[in-house]
């Protein structure tokens, strides 16, 4: 007998698979549930609801190809948040107007008559009907992302949708700028700034791929403004520095001396003739002070380190010096003279005590050395793509490496969705290499709960001449990751993945959102008249979407009004009764946050206007959050639904 | 079978009430029973709680008081609908479908397997007439034609029992005959049906039983034959009497002591003229197309 035995023929597994698919499907509940959604979905169709509002969406999408636009990709970004932006709210109107008025427009017809007398539970009523419903939601946005992807190749293929648009601000009235595919198409002569003491600023827009920039500009600031996620490589300069121009108030006492930005190795001179100091021979102070912002240390996590830097001032008449070694302090605030009345500034600012023999006679010389800013001023700046992880830093100027150190410490920024807080971020590795030397080290980056983290170079990884190779492993195409230095300023920025594959998962993200309205319409309507379930739906979905301002409201409302006895009570300015009070209104009004739903985290137009990509990992975060709210709202129509009477 | 109870009342009580509405008793402590087989009529005058009772039977609404039982289950039960055909007053459809998809979504609903579906489809509207419309949204149909839908597709689970809600209104009289002929072979296979109408004569050509309703409270209910017969009155239709005839034959019944003869030609009905019009210039017009 036990050479009998026999093996299961390959085929048994799926078999068995096909006959139960088989059974479950021809069990009545699911044939009932089909019939529903078949006869919802047909109706919809039947009835022009659906071709009426492709057609929207439609004439909408063409409607933005007529939006002006100087830059393709500007353009293509416009069209995309028109579409999405018409699908979302046709859609909403349709998932309010549909799922509110399905079920009592059954009840008024009393066409429920003839399905609730036929075997049908309420329940499976309600579900027909809310997954019929959903199909619909499904059919629209799938037809609508046709329209979507067609309106927007049609605005890629106007011009070469590969194009970015930069603007290169430079201030320096004697810029020349050449590129390698020709001249720049460029838009110069407008005048931004005109104080004439920092010269002109000209805009240059570059519009075309794989343009570079090359050429001297000397003494100059150059500020990169990213406007989209395409190419552009700009070519190493011979020198970027800053020019910072001194000026000199004088106050009582103290003598202001101001500048625009500060660099290493600037040299500035101040013209105290004409200045009325003080004839006591005395100290005076020196509130030295330059423009900046600064960058927040964000909570928990690593603050940045002050500016620094060696100060030598000396009064070329009397030959007197003093050296001041300062760490800044960053203030913000109206400085009188300078800001505009009533206009807020930041800076930072340090206050020196200088001897009077210093600041004696005509001028006074002040050098900075050592400057080690805490934010780089300007910089290089690359941008790349997935398919190129991988770059070639070079032209380290090694005098501007900090010297004696073993190490450099290197700052990656990842930016990712914020608020989404289901994204996996894993870390990845950085692999830095020496050319010259062929040495190469690993060094794991730990992203996990951080948009920031800090990195060690080894020193010998770093030539000055070969530079430094540097490899980002592990990349998350959804994530943008950059990169930068902290002493050789540089940024990467990764190109997320492609555009339509992006469209595709705002539309996903944009059908949980609509299948949530749809249910809670269709739910809202086993209680209330189809208007009042109409107007609920509508008010639900507008307050959701601004949640976060009501949320902002509240709490500034409870926690910040002026007198408010929760803050007096904490400065001992009121009693514990009125304390307490505060205290239950505020858990209450936190509940109520709690409880609301925040329909934002299905928004794409929150990525979409920020020039992201939606990540899967959002859209996981969107179906999740979906899920949960519509069975929350599917167990209270069921509820409704099994007590209500069809009179 | 024949004779069991499918639908039986116990003090079945339906109080509407609502915020800020006063209480209106739509049926008061109804005690009826349908048998099995029978052809039974509810009837009463607008607003005596007929409609009432009937979506109390379908478990569209739920009693106030008391309880009653379809086919053996609480009414409303999901069991003893799947062998309940219901025709409701209006034809209460889903306009947007056709006559085919109609059947196919109610037949669906009843989880008929498909090939079963089809066969019945072709059945059902075959029976009520409607072969050249069966592709026709249920939009463009005519009352009438609404209505034979209705019939149909409260027969498509084969049902056991049928509630009829005024089923010939808004039919001509072929159409009626064809319905209450519809209904006697429904008897004679063995269906129950419970028919609401104000038609009376419709009922008194089709119900075996009657229950007639007041109020809200039962009046009357009984055979149908027990309730119309005149015990005290005697019919004699013989051919037609001639003058002398007729004054012999009460000379005969006066010596018999009764006093009261009434002697008289008996009138047709209009239906049957209707019918027998009909039917000669039907066949006057096969007979010319041949």
């Amino acid at each position: 007998m036990s050479g009998n035995s026999k093996s299961a023929p390959p085929g048994r597994s799926k078999s068995v698979f096909i006959m139960l698919l088989r059974h479950t499907c021809s069990t009545g509940e699911v044939r009932r549930l089909a019939a529903l959604v078949t006869l919802t979905l047909r109706e919809a169709i039947r009835s022009r609801v659906l071709l009426g509002m492709v057609g929207l969406v439609g004439l909408f999408a063409a409607g933005s190809l007529l939006w002006p636009g100087d830059v393709d990709r500007e353009r293509v970004i416009l069209v995309q948040r028109f579409c999405l932006g018409a699908l979302t709210l046709f859609g909403l109107i349709a998932a309010a107007f549909l799922g509110g008025s399905t079920l009592p427009g059954d009840i008024d017809s009393k066409r429920i008559y003839s399905v609730i007398t036929k075997p049908v539970t309420r329940l499976e009523l309600l579900l027909g009907k809310a997954l019929g419903l959903i199909a619909v939601m499904f059919v629209f946005l799938l037809l609508g992302g046709l329209v979507t992807v067609a309106v927007t190749h049609v605005a890629s293929a106007r011009k070469s949708y590969a194009g970015g648009s930069y603007t290169l601000e430079v201030t320096a009235p004697d810029a020349e700028i050449q590129t390698e595919t020709g001249p720049v198409p460029a838009r110069l002569g407008q005048e931004l700034v005109a104080d004439g003491k920092t010269g002109t600023r000209y805009a240059v827009t570059i519009a075309r791929r794989d343009t570079s920039i090359s050429g001297t500009i000397p003494k100059s600031s150059v500020e990169l403004h990213e406007r989209s996620l395409d190419v552009l490589r700009v070519a190493e300069p011979a020198s970027l520095s800053v020019l910072c121009k001194g000026r000199a108030d004088f106050s009582h006492t103290e003598l202001l001396l101001r500048a625009g930005r500060l660099a290493q190795g600037d040299t500035w001179r101040f013209d105290l003739s004409g200045l009325r100091l003080p004839t006591e021979d005395r100290d005076i102070d020196v509130r030295f002070r330059f423009t900046g912002h600064r960058y927040e240390p964000l909570r928990g996590r690593e603050a940045h380190p002050r500016p620094q830097a060696r100060f030598i001032f000396r009064n070329p008449a009397t030959r007197k010096k003093v050296t001041k070694e300062v760490e800044f302090v960053f203030r913000e605030g109206s400085d009188g003279a300078g800001a505009p009345r009533g206009r807020s500034i930041k800076y930072y600012e340090e206050v020196f005590a200088l001897p009077r023999s210093v600041t004696a006679g005509g001028t006074l010389d002040v050098e900075i050395t050592d400057y080690a800013p805490a934010y780089p001023e300007s910089g290089r700046t690359y941008y790349g793509s997935t398919e190129q992880p991988t770059w070639l830093i070079r032209g380290f100027d090694p005098g501007k490496l900090p010297q004696g150190q073993q190490t450099i410490r290197a700052r990656f920024l990842v930016h990712y969705t914020r608020g989404l807080d289901l994204v996996d971020h894993t870390g990845l590795t950085v692999e830095v290499r020496n050319p010259a030397t062929g040495e190469s080290k690993d060094l794991p980056v730990d992203l996990r709960s951080k948009t920031t983290s800090y990195i060690h170079f080894p020193r010998r990884l770093i030539d000055g001449e070969a530079g430094v190779e540097v490899t980002l492993k592990d990349l998350r195409p959804s994530h943008r990751i950059g990169y930068k230095s902290k002493e050789c300023p540089l940024y990467l920025l990764l190109t997320p993945d492609s555009f339509l594959a992006s469209t595709a998962r705002s539309i996903l993200l944009i059908f949980f959102q609509l299948s949530l309205f749809t249910v809670l319409a269709a739910a809202a309507s086993t209680l209330l008249s189809a208007p009042v379930a109409i107007l609920f739906t509508m008010v639900v979905a507008l307050s959701g979407g601004v949640k976060d301002l009501i949320v902002q409201g509240l709490s500034q409302a409870q926690l910040a009004a002026p007198g408010n006895p929760f803050v007096l009570a904490a400065h001992g300015e009121a009693t514990l009764q009125e304390g307490a009070w505060t205290w239950l209104k505020y858990i209450f009004t936190k509940l109520l946050i709690a409880v609301a739903p925040s329909f934002d985290r299905f928004s794409s137009t929150y990525f979409v206007n920020r020039g992201w990509t939606v990540p899967w990992s959002a859209v996981f975060h969107g179906a999740c959050y979906a899920l949960i709210y519509i069975a929350v709202c599917f167990c209270l129509g069921c509820a409704f639904l099994k007590t209500r009477e069809f009179e | 079978m024949n004779g069991e109870t499918v639908i039986q009342t116990f003090d079945l009580t339906k109080v509407y009430s609502g915020f800020m509405k006063p209480e209106v008793l739509a049926v008061d402590r109804l005690n009826m029973q349908v048998r099995c087989g029978e052809v039974f009529g509810l009837l009463g005058p607008n607003g005596s709680g007929k409609t009432t009772t009937t979506k109390l039977l379908r478990g569209l609404i739920f009693p106030t008081r008391g309880r009653a039982e379809v086919l053996g289950s609480p009414a409303g039960d999901i069991a003893a609908k799947e062998k309940i055909g219901f025709l409701p007053e209006e034809s209460y459809l889903y306009r947007f479908l056709n006559a085919e998809e109609t059947l196919d979504f109610y037949g669906k609903i009843f989880g008929i397997p498909r090939r079963v579906r089809r066969r019945r489809t072709d059945e059902l509207i075959e029976l009520v007439g409607l072969q050249s419309a069966r592709k026709r949204a249920l939009r463009g149909y005519s009352k009438g034609m609404s209505r034979r839908i209705g019939i149909a597709q409260a027969l498509i689970n084969d049902p056991e029992l049928i509630f009829l809600d005024e089923p010939t209104s808004g039919l001509d009289p072929i159409g009626r005959r064809e319905v209450k002929e519809l209904i006697l072979r429904l008897k004679g296979l063995g269906k129950t049906v419970m028919l609401c109408t104000h038609l009376l004569p419709d009922v008194q050509d089709v119900c075996d039983r009657v229950a007639i309703l007041h109020n809200g409270r039962l009046c009357e209910e009984g055979a149908l034959d027990d309730l119309l017969v005149l015990k005290n009155k005697t019919q004699l239709t013989v051919d037609d009497l001639t003058e002398k005839e007729q004054e012999q034959l009460k000379k005969f019944l006066a010596g018999m002591g009764h006093d009261k003869v009434t002697m008289t030609h008996p009138y047709d009905t209009l239906s049957s003229l209707f019918m027998r019009i009909i039917e000669t210039e039907r066949q006057g017009e096969h007979v010319r197309e041949q």
